[in-house]
């Protein structure tokens, strides 16, 4: 139960860096300012603020693999793709 | 410049062309099969439902040496060559007392007398016949093991189902392949979708989105299971040939690892108790199912089989000399020394069906599944929607709704098959496939019947969202299981599936509801249009 317990945590955190690159994606934006669709724009990221953090979704793998986790890096990994594709279907309303 | 230009263009147009065929001509029997693989996820979930079971580790329990001694008394020598101990869904474990011979198909089967003893050590039941019949004819697992056959065959005969579901794993290899390589923005468009003047998402944005992010899994899940229909069908076999001459037991022997020439000299076994409690403190866990073989002679071993535990992914097996009770090894699951190709092959089945970390990985494998279900939906929308206007009948469209709507409606039907076959004391295996044909005749006239897709769509979304809605009314009243019976025995699983369920209901009500508010909308504001009406 503890390797599942473990995975948790990164998986949060993938939530969380997911949600803050999609807030701040300039695509994403561009579709909702030519819908007329009104968000927040005022928190924007530099290309390369985006990359590093872009990048810091396989951070996660590291600790996992120091513990042994090899099935919290494949829930890890499922759970990454099951996010992102979640947090793209939300409304611009929600992010 | 120009010539650049072009070629690219061309390269993206063949990849196109290959990633639309791939996807048009296998696209309805590919979703069947990503659509039953999503649920055979959690088939053993399904049969503990099904049965309103839980383990009840009867398997370190119960007195298994007293029991495997008393039964191997009465039980003839032969059948005494293997015995598998495992513990079913009706609280039962079954001994399968066996030897190994080719049964009428010409295929090595095991062959033996069955014997299902409850947790009192009383015989239920005692069956002789092969091991392939005994379990197709077993009603414990008929809902799961149906689901989960049309997954793996399609229900079509062997070996031609597994070839047709191999092909349809290649052809999803190929989708997302040639998917990954046409897409040019591949990362620039991961969060962006374009809405519909009707606010819904544009299709060809949720395709590619959904598709861009299941591209790993996809690709990892069509090889897995495409290794597994290919290896059944057409691998093994081959292998039996070229290397062994078309030795089917001398194959079995050296990829089991076992050695051909055992001794059949009585002796006394070592207590079965003590092997399993050694086991189960090595593995901090129950084992899946054990085995011993040569019971009664100084040959015997005992393997308990574990699966995958503790943050491994693959399977472990423990081998014990069953005449001392000393533990011999963590054996490999091929051949009898650790290579690359048995781990491989111990992390095919996990990663493929997400059995590696309990329900939580099982979720997890679930929402991929859900997503490479919701890719081919849209793949196949975009394509009835592109070509409908060229089409006055549009039976694309209307193919597209009897088979993403009507399968899981055939599903749920076979799960009401199963359990009213129960309660009227009916044989569950027959009945519970049948129920699934029947319902796909009725969806399949009402398809024919009803010319408006807009309403033949809601009839099913109806229909789907009562059966849900049903099941476990149904489920409670053929077993007595309540829910907060569930709760104090801990049947997570049950409770599970039954969550489930009643959150698909819900799911169809609002998918219902939002349908009948967009068409008040549009027909409030301007007379509907077709895209945003007819297609599902």
């Amino acid at each position: 139960m503890n390797h599942l317990i473990m995975t948790l945590p990164f998986i949060l955190f993938s939530l969380i860096i997911i949600l803050l690159l999609a807030y701040t994606d300039p695509r994403r934006r561009q579709i909702f300012n030519k819908a007329d669709i009104k968000g927040n724009t005022k928190f924007t990221m530099r290309p390369f603020t985006r990359k590093i953090l872009a990048w810091s979704l396989l951070l996660p793998i590291i600790p996992l693999i120091i513990m042994a986790n090899y099935a919290g890096i494949l829930m890890y990994s499922g759970a990454l793709t099951v996010v992102g594709w979640f947090v793209s279907e939300l409304p611009s309303s929600i992010i | 410049m120009n010539e650049k230009t072009s070629t690219i263009r061309s390269k993206a147009k063949a990849l196109l062309s290959l990633h639309s065929w791939s996807g048009i001509v296998l696209g309805m029997l590919l979703y069947a099969v990503i659509f039953t693989g999503t649920v055979a996820v959690v088939a053993d979930e399904i049969g503990e439902w099904s049965n309103s079971n839980y383990p009840q580790k009867l398997l370190i329990k119960t007195n298994v040496n007293e029991t495997v001694n008393r039964l191997a008394e009465n039980t003839p020598q032969e059948y005494l060559d293997e015995i598998s101990v495992y513990e079913n869904d009706r609280q039962q474990l079954v001994y399968f007392f066996h030897t190994h011979k080719q049964n009428p198909s010409g295929d090595m089967d095991e062959f033996g007398i069955q014997y299902k003893i409850n947790a009192n050590g009383e015989t239920i039941s005692q069956q002789e016949g092969f091991g392939s019949d005994l379990f197709e004819q077993e009603d414990t697992y008929a809902l799961s093991r149906f689901l989960v056959s049309i997954h793996t065959e399609l229900h079509i005969p062997s070996p031609w189902g597994l070839i047709l579901t191999g092909i349809l794993g290649l052809a999803m290899l190929i989708a997302s392949v040639s998917g990954f390589m046409m897409h040019r923005h591949l990362f620039t468009d991961m969060f962006a979708i374009r809405k519909q003047r009707d606010g819904k998402s544009l299709k060809r944005d949720s395709h590619t989105v959904a598709g861009t992010w299941s591209i790993p899994f996809a690709i990892l899940l069509a090889f897995t299971g495409s290794f597994f229909s290919f290896s059944a069908s057409f691998g093994l076999p081959a292998m039996g040939i070229v290397a062994f001459g078309g030795d089917q037991e001398a194959l079995m022997y050296t990829l089991v690892g076992e050695q051909q020439n055992k001794s059949e000299v009585p002796m006394d076994s070592s207590n079965v108790n003590l092997m399993l409690s050694d086991a189960v403190k090595r593995q901090s866990s129950i084992p899946s199912f054990v085995s011993i073989s040569h019971f009664g002679t100084e040959s015997a071993s005992l393997l308990a089989f574990f699966m995958p535990n503790e943050g491994k992914v693959g399977f472990e097996q423990l081998v014990y000399n069953a005449t001392n009770g000393d533990f011999i090894e963590h054996k490999p699951l091929v051949g009898t020394v650790p290579s690359a190709g048995s781990v491989i092959l111990s992390l095919i089945y996990p990663i493929h069906f997400g059995t590696f970390a309990g329900l939580f990985s099982k979720i997890i494998w679930v929402a991929l599944g859900i997503a490479a279900c919701y890719v081919t939906i849209t793949g196949l929308q975009l394509y009835a929607h592109r070509n409908e206007k060229a089409n006055s009948s549009r039976w694309f469209s209307r193919m597209c709704v009897w088979g993403f709507w009507g399968l899981p409606l055939c599903s749920l039907s076979s799960a009401f098959g199963f359990f009213i076959s129960g309660s009227l004391g009916l044989n569950q295996s027959f009945w519970t496939p049948l129920t699934f044909v029947i319902a796909a005749a009725i969806i399949s006239i009402l398809t024919l019947a009803i010319k408006n897709i807009s309403l033949l769509k809601k009839v099913l979304l109806v229909g789907s969202g009562l059966f849900c809605l049903l099941l476990p009314i149904l489920r409670f009243t053929s077993s007595g299981v309540s829910w907060l019976q569930a709760l104090q025995h801990n049947m997570v699983a049950m409770m599970f599936i039954e969550f489930i369920l009643l959150a698909c209901s819900a799911l169809c009500f609002y998918s219902l509801y939002r349908t009948l508010q967009v068409k008040n909308n549009a027909d409030i504001t301007e007379s509907p249009s077709l895209s945003s009406q007819e297609v599902v």
